[in-house]
């Protein structure tokens, strides 16, 4: 009986070190439980963000119009009390309990329950775009467009957000006249479109105005919102990048065909691909 | 050997007792179960009107509150919308809606709760519907929020909330006092967030009834024309949820939300 029972523990030991092997070496980290504050997570997130991880996951609970929001995704960029959480399309932000009232008001989520994991697939890539004059968001959207077709040519899926900073001469000129108001404009677009969109600037001399990761469907929305609000000539847009996230790992004749065809496309400087949206500079 | 066989059977009577009494008394579809949350635990409601309706169970409330004016009150209805500091409860009987908070710093709160229990169940009778505006459209006024929810009623609905956005761009040197939109717009006992800047002043309405924010924006305007110059007003709504009774005709209600630019997505509540 000693003798088996001795074995028995040999037996067990073992296995259970095979298996811390195993698991070690798939580990991923989590992230995972009721969220009191998104400063946690956000905080969570740059911090595997700094070091080459994304944070994939899901996240639920009420918006604050009472829908209730059911999201996988991914965090495309985390602040400082807070997380855009992208997925199908939508764009959410994460607040902290404390923090929402400080930011632009977009379709919020009230956070209650996010599980996400730290992976390091390198399947992110940013397309970074020459500055220059567009007549419209329209233009900038096709742009947009035709990068998420030159990646589905490649034979695979991927989810385009955009970020831009958009100088209007007739936009600015009417905040600082008092003509249009400022706040308002901001408060309807973040309604209407996911990401972010904010006046940089003071609220009496606004120098531009930015797009924070916005899903590329949402910018007609924001072209319809701003629509009133914007002259007739053409918009000056630079700091342009398309963060383009694909789904699954990326094979090598696929990446190349990309590189190859969007660096093709009018006013693109060139691709990157990483690990991890990280903001540089 | 006999003590232990003895002392292993004990052990395993009293693990099967344990995972009897859970079963049993765990809530179950229609099984009359239901959760107690003690004293004003916000957040707890929260999670648990969270985690029922994701199942696709509804969520009715019974309980007592210490009221703003005095007393307590015995509520009893269905929980319509939450965060982790209040809650929206209908109750059928009295037809009209309940706000409950932790404290009475939310002016709109008409309750500190005691004692809650929350019933999760198969149907309770009544439905949440979501119309959102469609895409590049300029969404109706309050007004016609107003006309369309009299239609609805018709149509079997019970009351229509809505989260918009107002703002006012005036004429005043020195803009609008925020402390005087705050006070304006709280008689109505709505829920918002409001900021004031340089000659601006926007509200954002959030699940509110569309009565109460018609009244608002009524006495919002008149103030602002009368004191402000009033330059420009801009109103946009982009959802709205409307409290339906089962076996309303939703497609019906879809047919009229779409005569407003709106668009039926989704219906929440068992069904």
């Amino acid at each position: 009986m000693g003798k088996m029972a001795a074995v028995a523990l040999d037996v067990a030991v073992i296995g259970f070190l095979f298996s811390a092997a195993v698991m070690r070496s798939d580990y991923e980290a989590f992230y995972e439980g009721d969220i009191g504050t998104g400063t946690s997570l956000a905080y969570v997130a740059r911090f595997y963000e700094d070091r080459g991880f994304s944070l994939e996951g899901s996240a639920y609970g009420l918006a604050h119009n009472g829908t209730l929001i059911n999201l996988s995704g991914l965090i495309v960029h985390a602040h400082r009390y807070s997380v855009l959480f992208g997925g199908g399309g939508e764009n959410l932000v994460v607040y902290s309990d404390d923090q929402k009232l400080k930011e632009p008001v977009p379709l919020e989520l009230d956070p209650l329950y996010v599980r996400v994991k730290a992976v390091k697939t390198p399947n992110k890539m940013t397309v970074y775009a020459r500055p220059g004059e567009f007549g419209d968001l329209g233009e900038v959207k096709s742009l947009g467009q035709a990068i998420a077709d030159r990646v589905e040519e490649a034979g695979m899926g991927a989810q385009v957000y955009v970020n831009l900073k958009l100088v209007d001469q007739d936009l600015l000129r009417g905040v600082r006249e008092g003509k249009i108001p400022i706040y308002w404009v901001e408060t309807v677009v973040n309604r209407r479109v996911g990401g972010i969109v904010r006046f940089a600037g003071s609220t009496d001399y606004p120098l531009y105005l930015s797009f924070e990761d916005v899903p590329l469907e949402d910018v007609g929305e924001a072209a319809y919102v701003l629509r009133p609000f914007l002259g007739n000539g053409s918009l000056f847009v630079y700091d342009l990048r398309f963060k383009v996230a694909i789904d699954g790992e990326i094979p090598l004749d696929a990446k190349a065909r990309m590189i190859s065809t969007i660096r093709g496309l009018p006013g693109i400087d060139y691709v990157k691909f990483s690990t991890a949206f990280k903001e540089e500079g | 050997m006999a003590w232990g066989k003895l002392a292993g059977m004990v052990l395993d009577a009293a693990l099967l007792g344990v995972l009897v009494i859970l079963t049993l008394s765990a809530p179950s579809k229609g099984g009359g179960g239901y959760f107690d949350v003690r004293g004003a635990d916000i957040r707890g409601i929260y999670a648990t009107y969270v985690g029922t309706v994701r199942r696709g169970f509804d969520a009715w409330l019974t309980g007592k509150a210490a009221m703003r004016e005095g007393g307590y009150l015995n509520f009893s209805g269905k929980l319509i919308y939450t965060t982790s500091k209040f809650f929206i409860l209908y109750d059928p009987i009295n037809n009209r809606t309940f706000s409950f908070s932790d404290d009475f710093t939310y002016r709109f709160a008409d309750g500190i709760p005691v004692q809650t229990r929350i019933y999760p169940s198969e149907e309770d009778g009544y439905d949440l519907v979501t119309l959102r505006l469609d895409h590049s459209a300029d969404g109706p006024e309050a007004e016609d929020l107003a006309t369309m929810c009299s239609i609805l009623r018709e149509l079997g609905a019970v009351e229509c909330f809505v989260s918009a956005e107002s703002g006012f761009l005036v004429g005043e040197e020195y803009g609008v006092p925020g402390s005087l939109v705050t006070d304006v717009v709280s008689e109505e006992g709505v829920i918002f967030l409001s900021k004031t800047a340089g000659k601006e002043a926007v509200v954002s309405y959030i699940f509110s009834p569309v009565r109460s924010v018609v009244k608002a924006e009524a006495a919002l305007s008149s103030v602002m024309s009368e004191r402000y110059g009033l330059i420009n007003h801009f109103f946009h709504a982009d959802t709205i949820l409307v409290l339906i009774r089962h076996g309303a005709d939703v497609e019906a209600i879809g047919v009229v939300a779409s005569e407003y630019g709106l668009r039926l997505v989704e219906m929440m509540g068992a069904c």
